[in-house]
């Protein structure tokens, strides 16, 4: 069990920087998701923890050493790679055993230790079988196995869960969850699935172009996210452009393209410097809209161009004055707006917030 | 659709029959001759075969050339899997270039091979040369005339297969299998022979094999490297013909020759299933 710290680590190939200045701190125990869009640089430097990949520059340190010079089989990890990696001619007790065989612990040990992780894993009794017998699922838990034989002091996973179907997706991010409770090992995952990110993390760190965006809990990247990237990548959001024509007390005015004036919330998290008549946006959730009937109240007036019903939500796509059109969420049970139906959106002050113009 | 799988089926009928025009007939015919005490007269007889077979000369032929195959085998596979692997695993711009060359090196005909390699391993040749210059040795060694020459040809001649052979084969062994083995604790001399070995072999026996029986049925290498004085199967067997025009005895040999070539490929199949059953 060991906390983890990565120092301004940087990889670096060519002028092209895959990773920059990354600093993070992992606590013992902790459940941190990397989550980020492909190339973001999240398993570049979840393999850079691991040894995998040389740091062009930077510290890692698990447990207070600095392991950057380390080499990967010193550094008492255990890690699930992307296609499993189990090794296909070994059987699955093997395959879980491989740690321990390479450790000289002796043959009664490791029998022992391996029933004990097949119990842990819910497969008893498949020490005989080869990986090409069972299925991904199954696959998946022995890399698990295998992973922990050795009770590793970091458990690091690669978009462990990409290749199985919905239903055993979510019934493996229970079991994960449930696991890395039980054993409070130190876990990293990497993933692009911010659903995935939310049910299993006790922090996020959100990754994009290399840089470290947002870490924190689930709830704090979604209710203030500290740009606009962060607001789109984790959960659904409008943002509605216009120009910044007041900011006073962390509260700000924005003048959208139709003429109105809304008030927006600053997040003291976002960096970008914020001018007078510069572009800027105000971004709401979907759920935080509320539609009503045309007419007068309301910030923002619009029309209804489709509704889908998803059983226990609904969502309105409606063209906003400007030609944007905006996503409302609705519970199922309100009054149904039709498709041409001349609305007004609403929201609370409170719900919408400030961001700069530009792309993040 | 049916009809046009049809007809290209058909045309596959041309180089089947050619194929088998071109090797079953003749092996016929020179296992039929072995048949007979002369060339032309009637009467079946294995006398070929019982000379052939008691005699200490052309016993010892079959031994020199089986072992001279086996140890130019071995020596190839000691030099290319390395090779292979390192171009497998490497990630640079130059591998590609390296695979090219190494095919090029191989198109090249046998003949200006080995005479290229006549003139540097003589006793005034590059290799004595160097080994001289830098006091390794103070008499030039004698490598060529005899086995080692020829050895050495014959490892010249299968290296480019076997390497470019072993790389696609270490090619289909994921990369993430390695490092998931070191990360697991494994050094890399264990991973290698926990790993890499083992899925590797298939490929590794497939190519020893096609080395071996290269190296089985090999003329040049013999004749220009020997010097006259390494009288594998397929020199003598050339003797026979052009020499003694004794065609009999010569079909016999090379029946002989294909026979245990045949033979050992089997053993080598049987064995490697047996292995892979009762792993």
């Amino acid at each position: 069990m060991a906390e983890v710290r990565l120092e301004r680590i940087t990889k670096q190939y060519g002028q092209h920087k895959v990773v920059d200045e990354v600093n993070l701190d992992v606590a013992d125990g902790e459940f941190l998701v990397l989550l980020g869009p492909s190339g973001c640089g999240k398993t570049t430097t979840l393999r850079m923890i691991a040894g995998l990949a040389t740091p062009t520059s930077g510290r890692v340190r698990i447990g207070g050493t600095d392991v950057t010079a380390t080499p990967v089989r010193r550094r008492n990890i255990g890690m699930i790679f992307q296609d499993y990696a189990l090794f296909p001619h070994m059987t699955v007790g093997e395959n879980i055993a491989f740690g321990l065989t390479e450790r000289r612990q002796s043959r009664k040990q490791v029998e022992a230790r391996v029933r004990e992780l097949l119990e842990l894993i819910r497969l008893p009794g498949y020490e005989a079988r080869y990986p090409e017998q069972l299925s991904g699922g199954q696959q998946q838990r022995v890399a698990l196995a295998r992973a922990l034989a050795y009770s590793p002091a970091l458990l690091l996973m690669d978009e462990p869960l990409g290749a199985l179907d919905l239903k055993l997706r979510e019934a493996m991010q229970i079991e994960l969850h449930r696991l890395q409770r039980e054993l409070r090992v130190t876990t990293i995952l990497v993933t692009h699935d911010q659903e995935e990110a939310m049910s299993l993390a006790d922090r996020i760190a959100i990754m994009a172009e290399g840089h470290v965006q947002q870490v924190g809990a689930p709830e704090e990247l979604y209710r203030s996210p500290a740009n606009a990237f962060v607001a789109q990548f984790i959960g659904k959001v409008n943002l509605l452009p216009g120009t910044l024509t007041a900011l006073s007390n962390g509260v700000a005015s924005v003048r959208l393209q139709d003429g109105s004036v809304v008030n927006a919330a600053v997040n003291t998290l976002v960096r970008e410097p914020l001018a007078i008549d510069a572009p800027a946006r105000v971004s709401v959730r979907p759920e935080r809209l509320r539609l009503a009937r045309g007419g007068a109240g309301g910030r923002i007036a619009g029309t209804v161009q489709r509704r889908r019903f998803l059983g226990n939500i609904v969502h309105y796509f409606v063209r906003a004055p400007w030609g944007q059109v905006l996503l409302v969420e609705h519970g199922a049970g309100g009054e149904p707006f039709a498709p041409g139906a001349d609305v007004t959106l609403d929201w609370k002050a409170e719900d919408a917030q400030l961001f700069g113009g530009s792309d993040f | 659709m049916e009809a046009h799988s049809l007809s290209w089926r058909r045309f596959l009928w041309a180089p089947l029959l050619v194929t088998i025009l071109l090797l079953v007939p003749p092996q016929a015919v020179f296992f039929w001759m072995s048949l007979h005490r002369q060339t032309g007269t009637d009467g079946l007889t294995l006398d070929n075969y019982a000379r052939v077979l008691t005699d200490g000369f052309y016993l010892g032929s079959l031994w020199t050339t089986v072992w001279l195959s086996l140890v130019a085998t071995l020596l190839a596979l000691l030099a290319g899997f390395p090779t292979a692997y390192i171009l497998a695993r490497t990630r640079s711009a130059w591998i590609s270039a390296l695979i090219v060359l190494l095919l090029v090196s191989s198109f090249v005909t046998i003949v200006i091979k080995v005479l290229g390699l006549s003139l540097v391993l003589g006793r005034q040749g590059v290799v004595n040369e160097l080994l001289l210059a830098l006091a390794l040795i103070d008499q030039p060694l004698i490598l060529l005339n005899n086995n080692i020459g020829v050895v050495i040809g014959l490892v010249q001649y299968t290296l480019p297969f076997l390497v470019m052979l072993l790389f696609s084969v270490i090619q289909t062994i994921p990369g993430s299998l390695e490092e998931a083995a070191e990360l697991h604790g494994a050094t890399r001399l264990s991973m290698f022979r926990r790993v890499v070995l083992p899925l590797a072999m298939p490929g590794l026996i497939a190519g020893s094999l096609i080395v071996f029986n290269l190296n089985m049925g090999a003329f040049t290498s013999a004749v220009l490297l020997g010097g006259g004085r390494v009288l594998t199967l397929p020199v003598v067997i050339q003797r026979k013909i052009l020499l003694d025009v004794d065609y009999p005895i010569a079909a016999t040999l090379a029946t002989l020759l294909v026979g245990v070539v045949f033979l050992i490929n089997v053993a080598s199949a049987l064995l490697v299933r047996r292995r892979a059953a009762g792993a």
